[in-house]
């Protein structure tokens, strides 16, 4: 058993009223919580997975595409001069179904990615992207890299030894010595295998990042400690979890271009403001087929931004009728009152209301579901 | 992944094992839902109390609870220890998250699966008084508090956040200290 301190004199009643709050708070969170419903929302990857399954068994899918699609172009977030490994076989968007891509649609990396790449778009294309947007752009997707990637590496790793707990009192220091810290570890974890010297560094730049203010000379430590990073993660990649370093791969390089781009603004040089906007969105758009791989348990999916918007918004000669909705976010579903066959309990027309018009020139009867407004619930239960 | 758990340190193992005919990955797949259900159904609530007294509001801390669960379904065949595991992920993610917040936040938040009602949120938040002062601590002092009702020790808490044991009873105390204040202000101002 876990034990408590003993209480000592006067911390009598604070231990008593402590220990009734503890008591009654997760009682009380049944008010607010359906733990069923949360529950629902995360097996709903399992059920996703034993249907495509399933289709398996049946299907050579593999074959059938082989025999139709030209070959998969190369992706332009991740740089293409490594081979891939075996098991990190991209996905190819056609191959996916409308019920996997129903299950990506709602799945919480995929739909938190988009909406990062989602946001970016708006900022990059509505204001003139300035020199200090730019490095704020950039700089905001290389912290996310960087916490991403030490989320990829320390899943089933034990950090608990001496030199990882020492970096990470270095939260609390500035942040020249925090970098300083995670550019002397590596060395130090000449005793341990590379991926502890990853992971490390990782989780150096990640704390690194996580404090304010940064100058130009910092970043180019950090800049530095991601090169190591992407380095080591090339040396790890023999070990048997090939998606995971694989998809940390992928993002140790965009880290690097990330802060690339913000160290450049950061020194004042004269950068192109277009590739600036372009190296920024194709790496949100690269997180965004690398959380598809996650979902699918497969390599990153590789599709610009357009291509990914097809994969994921556009139903609109889709044969939905098979699939259990409940509960699905429909929200920038776009679909075709002519061609869009939806399950029985979905009322098209009460789903016309909650939908705007598809853009001119995208045919009639194509409909966009608001986003926040529908929710196969919602049109049933009505 | 943390060792230092006591509680859960008896998980039945699921063997990763060739996953390879679609058949035993059904079995596989069954296996970690009825398991991770069942943690899922035990420990999504104290996880979710776990962030609120580590002074997250309740929206963010049941969101954070329920990315670190899908996180912790996703990983759940490498996972030993789920309890401490979920505990560790879910502080982390808290710290992170109040370190990058860069965005607007809105004022009414969107229900989610786990919150359906968040209009119900300032009603039972007021119905716990304990909330003001543990989110009137110290971030350190409110960690540490956390952990301890959570039913860590001291030892495991130091190992977890990276501090000498020294740091974190010295922590633990200054809470109770000041809790103490707190409990005799309000009795004099009852």
């Amino acid at each position: 058993m876990t034990r408590r301190p003993e209480p000592h004199g006067h911390d009598q009643a604070v231990q008593q009223w402590l220990a009734q709050h503890q008591h009654a708070l997760p009682r009380t969170l049944d008010d607010l919580l359906d733990t069923e419903a949360g529950l629902r929302e995360i097996l709903l990857h399992s059920h996703h997975d034993t249907a495509t399954d399933n289709l398996d068994t049946v299907l050579d899918a593999e074959a059938g595409l082989a025999a139709i699609l030209p070959t998969p172009r190369t992706g332009p977030a991740d740089t293409p001069d490594t081979p891939l490994h075996p098991a990190e076989t991209p996905v190819h968007p056609r191959a996916l179904s409308p019920a996997e891509r129903i299950a990506l649609r709602n799945n919480r990396d995929v739909e938190a990615a988009r909406k990062a790449l989602a946001h970016t778009h708006d900022i990059a294309n509505v204001h003139d992207l300035a020199p200090g947007l730019a490095r704020h752009l950039a700089r905001a997707i290389a912290l996310d890299l960087a916490i991403a990637l030490q989320l990829d590496l320390d899943l089933d790793l034990d950090l608990r030894h001496g030199v990882a707990r020492d970096l990470l009192g270095a939260r609390y220091l500035t942040l020249e010595r925090a970098i300083v810290r995670a550019l002397e570890v590596p060395g130090a974890l000449d005793r341990y295998n590379d991926f502890d010297s990853v992971i490390v560094c990782a989780l150096g730049i990640a704390h690194a990042f996580d404090l304010s203010g940064f100058s130009p000379l910092q970043l180019a430590r950090v800049h530095q400690s991601a090169g190591d990073l992407a380095r080591a993660l090339d040396r790890a990649r023999d070990l048997d979890r090939a998606h995971d370093v694989g998809r940390a791969r992928g993002r140790a390089r965009d880290l690097v271009r990330a802060l690339d781009l913000a160290l450049a603004f950061g020194f004042g040089r004269n950068r192109d403001m277009d590739h600036a906007r372009g190296v920024i969105v194709a790496i949100h758009t690269a997180e965004v087929g690398r959380a598809i791989g996650l979902a699918l348990d497969r390599g990153p999916l590789k599709a610009d931004a357009d291509r990914l918007s097809v994969l994921l918004d556009d139903f609109t000669t889709a044969d939905l009728s098979d699939i259990d909705l409940t509960g699905v976010d429909l929200g920038g579903v776009r679909w075709s009152e002519h061609t869009t066959r939806w399950p029985p309990v979905i009322d098209s027309e009460d789903l016309k209301v909650r939908s705007d018009h598809g853009p001119p020139g995208s045919g009639s009867g194509i409909w966009i579901v608001r986003s926040g407004t529908a929710t196969v619930r919602d049109c049933a239960e009505r | 992944m943390s060792t230092l758990d006591p509680a859960d340190s008896d998980r039945p193992g699921v063997a990763p094992g060739p996953l390879d005919p679609p058949v035993q990955r059904d079995r596989v797949r069954q296996q970690t839902d009825t398991e991770f259900s069942a943690f899922y159904r035990e420990k999504i609530r104290p996880l979710t109390g776990f962030l609120i007294n580590h002074g997250a509001c309740v929206q963010a801390a049941a969101d954070i609870a329920q990315e670190v669960m899908t996180d912790a379904y996703r990983n759940w065949t490498r996972l030993t220890h789920p309890r401490a595991w979920v505990h560790k992920a879910a502080s982390r993610a808290l710290v992170r998250s109040v370190a990058s917040v860069e965005e607007p936040v809105d004022d009414m938040p969107e229900p989610t699966s786990l919150v359906p009602r968040p209009d119900a949120i300032a009603e039972w938040e007021a119905r716990h008084d304990a909330l003001s002062l543990l989110r009137s601590l110290p971030m350190k002092q409110r960690q540490v508090m956390a952990w301890t009702l959570a039913g860590f020790t001291p030892t495991d808490i130091a190992h977890h956040l990276g501090l000498p044991v020294d740091n974190v009873r010295a922590n633990l105390k200054k809470a109770r200290r000041t809790a103490a204040a707190y409990l005799k202000a309000r009795k004099e101002d009852q």
